[in-house]
């Protein structure tokens, strides 16, 4: 991956590829000490609970 | 009812992330552009000066492309962690044109990007000129299907509410797909990208041509960009104005709130060019109007009105009252699916659905809202003013400045005297930051004019965000701040550094910056 790469340009490589690797590492840190255990599951249920008034959503089936 | 605190903490942690997104966006959109016609030359004439043009600035695209990959990921996984009610409601309509984003544009746009920078001795000439145009063509789709989906939010149409399912549904693909306002945004937008990669590449340029470096390169590179970026110029500006007009005709609110015309005025209204803001007495103390014109650009007409606050909040007041009717046929079809009449009154009143769920904000059952409540829910469906006003003015003026900046530098370029004239240079070099200036107040009028609603007219914010701890919001919060600032130094490390180092970084033997590069090169 070095055809007629200046050395400057093959140390720019390296460094962007380190970049790019620590930035999904961090991601992935942030994601799992911040959003792994918050997970929120919505369906046509949940969002009546959230935008009706809670209890008013009666009906069970496919579509709840 | 959800905290007011996690609704500013979710809103502020999207704007952060979107706004840090696109600080690279637009010189990606752009500079490929520029690539595109430097490799053409070089294909076209052969001169190996347009080669190293191409390479050289593709060599800053890159480290630009490379920092900003993955920030655009972070937003698309917050509709999912942050916005989990929104990603419901409207994920039937808004996840098509993110997925056909990452299908048909990003996966082509990355394939290429590859291709470009290790394909230069694989490739014929013209083989990797289709390679540098099937990338810009790649980076312009992928801008496409993302303003698709924010022109959706900002005028959603070709899709209808399902009661049953609790969400929207879409029920035209096309309509969504020629929405006008997302084609309007679309041109706007990749012409401001434009617009940036030009000035990027005049402002170096500049520098090299004030400190007598590579002149032939920095000259032939300045031409380029002087002539890319007047064109640009003058279209997003022409554009802005159609974006302007498509507002005018969907989002009245917001078009109100950024010329702070609280009054209706008389057909056709003036373009109030200053003015001083008085948010608390609803009026303006004092302004610098411009006649006709606000009516010119926001209607096309000499006749139409254009509404203000004054009237907007008044009949969205109606509105908000008719959507209790239908929250409330809602709630009554919800528990028992075939009342005919709850089902009636429902289809009658569902197009002020959303208007009815403002007041989720103040109270639980939107049947036991006060008059004061309904007050407040009037007052929100009108962002503040002053923030408006002046960002919109801001960004306008920057747009108008740098248009008379393309002019001079074109005209320069014409006369062949640029190098004569190191005021313009020095003015093309201090003017770099003003296109991402404007570019980020242009995202911040066309998301906080669309406040109170995620989607407009149908969703509001605080019924769209995730029911997460705060702790988590402000912890990742933090961790996105830190992170995104080192990544935004070590961006800054490395265009400084390869934009210093000039076309000698290409080891050429061509360049009279060969040495010094060489030699900064082996202390990096």
């Amino acid at each position: 991956m070095v055809f007629f790469m200046t050395p400057a340009d093959q140390r720019l490589v390296k460094r962007l590829a380190w970049v790019l690797v620590l930035k999904l590492v961090l991601l992935a840190g942030l994601w799992w000490a911040f959003v792994r255990d918050q997970r929120v599951t919505v369906d046509a249920a949940g969002m009546a609970a959230q935008a009706l008034v809670p209890g008013s959503d009666t009906v069970t089936g496919d579509n709840k | 009812m959800i905290s007011e605190q996690l609704v500013d903490l979710s809103r502020l942690q999207f704007a952060a992330t979107a706004m840090y997104h696109f600080l690279f966006v637009p010189l990606t959109v752009g500079m490929v552009w520029l690539l595109v016609i430097m490799e053409s030359v070089y294909v076209m004439t052969g001169n190996v000066v347009w080669k190293d043009m191409t390479r050289f600035w593709g060599k800053l695209f890159g480290i630009n492309f490379a920092l900003g990959v993955t920030t655009g990921i972070t937003l698309e996984f917050q509709f999912g962690t942050n916005w989990a009610y929104y990603s419901h409601y409207v994920g039937d309509i808004f996840g098509v044109p993110l997925a056909l984003e990452g299908l048909m544009a990003f996966f082509l746009e990355s394939t290429m990007i590859g291709l470009f920078f290790f394909g230069w001795d694989r490739l014929s000439r013209p083989q990797h000129l289709l390679v540098t145009v099937l990338m810009a063509v790649g980076t312009n789709l992928s801008a496409l299907w993302i303003l698709i989906a924010n022109g959706w939010m900002q005028n959603p149409v070709g899709a209808e509410f399902s009661y049953q399912t609790m969400r929207m549904e879409m029920t035209d693909f096309w309509a969504v797909l020629f929405n006008p306002d997302a084609q309007a945004k679309f041109v706007h937008t990749v012409s401001a990208g434009y617009v940036t990669g030009a000035m990027f590449v005049l402002s170096i340029s500049s520098w090299y041509l004030l400190k007598k470096r590579d002149v032939a390169f920095a000259k032939r590179s300045f031409r380029v960009a002087a002539a890319f970026g007047l064109a640009s110029a003058l279209s997003v500006i022409v554009l802005g104005d159609e974006s302007g007009y498509t507002v005018g005709e969907a989002q009245q609110t917001k078009l109100a709130a950024m010329e702070a015309m609280w009054e209706t005025k008389p057909a056709p209204a003036g373009l109030a060019l200053l003015a001083g803001i008085n948010e608390a007495e609803q009026k303006n103390d004092w302004e610098i109007e411009v006649p006709w014109v606000m009516g010119l650009i926001g209607t096309r007409s000499i006749t139409k009105e254009i509404p203000g606050i004054h009237d907007i909040k008044a009949k969205n007041r109606e509105r908000i009252v008719r959507g209790m009717v239908a929250v409330t046929a809602l709630e009554a079809l919800r528990a028992k699916r075939d009342d005919a009449v709850a089902k009636q009154v429902f289809e009658q009143h569902k197009a002020d659905l959303g208007f009815g769920l403002l007041l989720k904000k103040y109270v639980v059952d939107v049947r036991q809202a006060t008059p004061e409540m309904i007050d407040k829910a009037v007052n929100d469906t009108v962002p503040r003013v002053t923030p408006l006003f002046w960002g919109f003015r801001i960004m306008v003026g920057l747009g108008f400045a740098m248009l008379i900046l393309f002019g001079l530098a074109f005209y320069s370029t014409l006369k062949s005297n640029c190098m004569e004239k190191p005021w313009l240079l020095r003015a093309a070099l201090w003017m770099l930051p003003a296109p991402w200036v404007a570019c980020e107040l242009g995202w911040f009028v066309a998301e906080y004019g669309r406040q109170p609603w995620t989607i407009y007219g149908v969703l509001p914010t605080h019924l769209s965000v995730s029911t997460l701890s705060v702790n988590s919001l402000v912890g990742s919060l933090a961790g996105f701040i830190g992170f995104y600032t080192v990544l935004l130094v070590v961006e800054m490390f490395l265009m400084v550094k390869f934009a210093r180092l000039g076309p000698g970084s290409l080891g050429t033997g061509r360049y009279q910056s060969e040495g010094d590069a060489a030699l900064a090169a082996a202390h990096v």
